[in-house]
């Protein structure tokens, strides 16, 4: 795995699998190197809202340097940036993207954001930058990864130049998501710098746009940017006061005005999609045949003690906070922002340790970015990562509605999990099953509990197997080949 | 007349913020129509700042007052 960003002229960040490195500048080392060693970055550090990050002395840079060949030839690349200052950051265990993200986790990145760039003005420092991408999450935490994004704050200086990306990236894919319902994926995965006010006016009615939050947020925008005076270059001139008092007075009002927007924008708690009631009403099990499952994946966790599991389809999460609460660390994906959102909720409160994404394993997160190298997949992200990945209740949707075949979903679940496959039989008998092939049975006339063992086996060996009573469901514990079962 | 004063007072409020300069040297696009509107509610809390001395000067005469009495 290796990615590097490229887009602040002040740094260059360079990530391989054992490194997250970044390269200061000669011409910002005398700031960065104060940021570093201040009491507000150490205090930002400890209270985890800030990257750890430790700066590296000429002889530990050098011995780097001598190493890694190929970091060498990147520090190299490059004359403004191989005489800089280099920072080892403590890494984040799984990189998610704010287009993976449900609405709950982008506004908690974009509050932390806003906190930092306010709490920052006591040190006459702001941020220069307002991205989602300067957040990531450990856990359900986000956590402000880009150190280079401080900068000292001139005085006289009331405006925040990131003032419009805030409002690009994290307010507006928030109001389209509350108003439209159009998901934080659908605005974020093609639009690198977020949605403009032009991109939403035109969803708006006639008597939205003229009534808040669209009035302000979108409809003087737009209108202003096609005014005159937008076409003045003296616009973008940087704008200075003379009185101090004065100038803070009007920066922190802009913050705390934006911030109070964004809160209005709260995800509700209850929000309901087709999936949301899945566990509680919709779902195909009895409840005694919910608690033998249970019991049988209970039981999985405790003898084989998994640490990194894949959740695949989490749904509200049932199991992913089992294996959370065995102490697990879990990405839970699902194509449902509303089921992602919830399970983000909750694992939130409850403090564990989980990474609900809004990733559908039948189209993952592609790679993104200038070279498609910016962002990474879902599935290079996730390959070799995972110690146990499980597929409860799922394989029938990517049978049926997907058509995928099952020799395919066997074969990415073997490049998905290091060692176990914790995986749900359903026989097309079952009556979801029966519901989701509208008609198309013949298609999966094939299919029987032998037929799926035989094409589990090419990868995996059988280490547990349990029939849930009463249904036409079957879970199986697997160990990839090549693996001892303990 | 009242009024055309205090439009007076605000279009060159907004003059002396719009137009009063060096060049930034920012990487991130600061946008338009949202960076003139971050410009006009600059303008609206330069004011505010104002309201706010005025009234705590008047109050503080108050309380003076009402200390003297």
């Amino acid at each position: 795995m290796k990615i590097n960003s490229f887009r602040d002229p002040d740094g260059r960040v360079y990530i391989n699998d054992k490194h997250v490195l970044r390269i200061v500048t000669e011409k910002g080392v005398p700031f960065y190197y104060e940021f570093f060693t201040s009491d507000f970055s150490q205090k930002l550090i400890a209270e985890q809202r800030l990257i750890n990050t430790n700066i590296l002395d000429k002889h530990q840079a050098d011995s780097l340097l001598e190493q890694d060949e190929d970091f060498r030839d990147y520090f190299n690349s490059d004359s403004q940036h191989n005489k800089g200052l280099i920072v080892e950051h403590e890494k984040v265990p799984f990189i998610s993207y704010p287009y993976e993200w449900p609405i709950e986790m982008l506004y908690a990145a974009g509050i932390l954001t806003i906190d930092i760039a306010v709490e920052s003005d006591e040190y006459n420092l702001g941020i220069k930058d307002a991205s989602p991408y300067n957040v990531l999450f450990r856990g359900t935490n986000p956590i402000f990864i880009d150190v280079l994004s401080f900068e000292k704050r001139e005085q006289g200086d009331y405006t925040w130049l990131a003032y419009a990306q805030f409002i690009r990236m994290f307010y507006l894919p928030l109001l389209v998501n509350k108003y439209f319902g159009i998901s934080i994926a659908d605005s974020l995965l093609n639009h690198r710098d977020g949605l403009e006010p032009d991109d939403v006016y035109q969803l708006c009615s006639f008597t939205q746009k003229l009534l808040p939050p669209f009035l302000t947020m979108i409809s003087i925008p737009k209108w202003l940017a096609n005014s005159k005076k937008a076409k003045n270059e003296e616009l973008y001139h940087k704008k200075m006061m003379s009185n101090h008092e004065k100038t803070k007075f009007i920066y922190q009002s802009l913050l705390n005005r934006l911030k109070k927007s964004l809160m209005k924008l709260l995800p509700e708690n209850d929000r309901k999609s087709v999936w949301s009631d899945y566990m509680q009403v919709n779902n195909n099990y009895l409840p005694e045949q919910i608690s033998a499952k249970s019991d049988f994946i209970k039981q999985f966790l405790q003898e084989y003690n998994p640490q990194r599991v894949l959740d695949i389809g989490c749904n509200t999460g049932y199991f992913t906070f089992l294996a959370a609460r065995h102490g697990a660390s879990v990405v839970a994906i699902d194509y449902d922002p509303v089921v992602v959102g919830r399970v983000w909720q909750q694992a939130y409160e409850e403090k564990l340790d989980i990474l609900p994404l809004h990733v559908n394993i039948t189209r993952p997160t592609p790679s993104m970015g200038w070279g498609n190298t910016e962002y990474l997949s879902f599935i290079e992200r996730a390959e070799g990562y995972f110690d146990t990945v499980f597929m409860l209740a799922v394989i029938h949707h990517l049978l049926v509605s997907e058509r995928i075949p099952l020799e395919k979903i066997v074969d990415l679940a073997a490049k998905l999990t290091t060692k176990y496959l914790v995986v749900e039989y359903v026989d097309p008998e079952d009556s979801m099953f029966k519901i989701l092939t509208r008609g198309r049975e013949e298609l999966y006339n094939y299919l029987t509990p032998e037929i799926f063992i035989e094409a589990c086996q090419r990868q995996f060996d059988i280490v547990d197997s349990m029939l849930i009573s009463g249904s036409k469901r079957c879970l199986y514990i697997l160990c990839k080949k090549g693996n001892s079962n303990g | 007349m009242k009024k055309n004063n205090f439009f007076e007072i605000i279009g060159i409020t907004l003059w002396m913020l719009v137009f009063i300069t060096p060049v930034a040297h920012a990487y991130v696009d600061p946008g338009t129509g949202s960076l003139i509107w971050q410009f006009i509610l600059a303008a609206f809390f330069g004011m505010l700042f104002y309201l706010r001395k005025i009234k705590k000067i008047v109050l503080s005469l108050f309380s003076k007052r009402t200390d003297e009495d």
